[in-house]
């Protein structure tokens, strides 16, 4: 008497997708190392222009919300 | 596929998953500060709408996906667990690079995310990548 043979449920393959995420987080750390600049931008504001300037600090509400504030050279301080 | 597209068990949770993802995403990139109380952070970039946008449509179709090769009895184990990976490591790095010390802070995990900070658009491609890879094992394969 033969029986049907179950199918094995398929998992998924955590430890490929670990060893990938391993391997695309060390890589580009070294993409990065070597690229000071990024490192930096991850940090500061990503606007380019400083969006709080000179009296109307207040009326940006992001200004207001104190965002960017110290991370911008040229913005105002949350303060201000 | 047929068999999906004519699923309700495929397209009410996708519906559902789309509504939920979207307002969602839509609070943390600030589009709705005029109703509720939003994150501190700057306007969103094109690239993070994108990202969301994308980010939301294989959520929503691994949710629809999942719940359809539920009622079908051969969802792959640790499916569940990778969308949620992937769902949350989306919703992280959505989160502006600066702002992420913030609201990060208020929770106590000021430093531990503040690291990552220079890792979003990684973290970002390797959320997609964990949804591709979800989305492609729970497709129905023709037998």
């Amino acid at each position: 008497m033969q029986t049907t043979p179950t199918p094995t449920p398929k998992k998924f393959p955590w430890l490929i997708v670990s060893l990938g995420i391993v391997v695309a987080l060390v890589g580009y750390s070294f993409v990065i190392k070597g690229q000071p600049s990024a490192v930096a931008n991850g940090y500061s504001c990503p606007v380019q222009q400083p969006i709080c300037k000179g009296g109307d600090c207040m009326k940006n509400h992001l200004c207001a919300a104190g965002t960017c504030s110290k991370e911008c050279p040229g913005n105002c301080q949350h303060s201000a | 596929m047929k068999r999906i597209i004519r699923s309700a068990r495929f397209w009410i949770p996708f519906l559902i998953a789309t509504i939920v993802v979207t307002t969602f995403f839509a609070w943390e990139l600030d589009f709705l500060k005029s109703f509720l109380p939003s994150l501190p952070r700057i306007a969103p970039t094109t690239e993070e709408i994108l990202f969301s946008a994308l980010l939301g449509f294989l959520l929503s179709l691994t949710t629809g996906l999942l719940f359809w090769n539920i009622k079908e009895g051969s969802c792959p184990i640790g499916i569940k667990r990778a969308t949620g990976f992937a769902g949350a490591l989306g919703a992280i790095t959505l989160i502006c690079p600066v702002c992420v010390i913030f609201p990060a802070s208020l929770l106590g995990l000021g430093i531990a995310l503040g690291v990552i900070a220079p890792f979003l658009p990684v973290l970002r491609v390797i959320a997609i990548v964990v949804l591709g890879i979800t989305v492609w094992m729970l497709w129905p394969r023709l037998e």
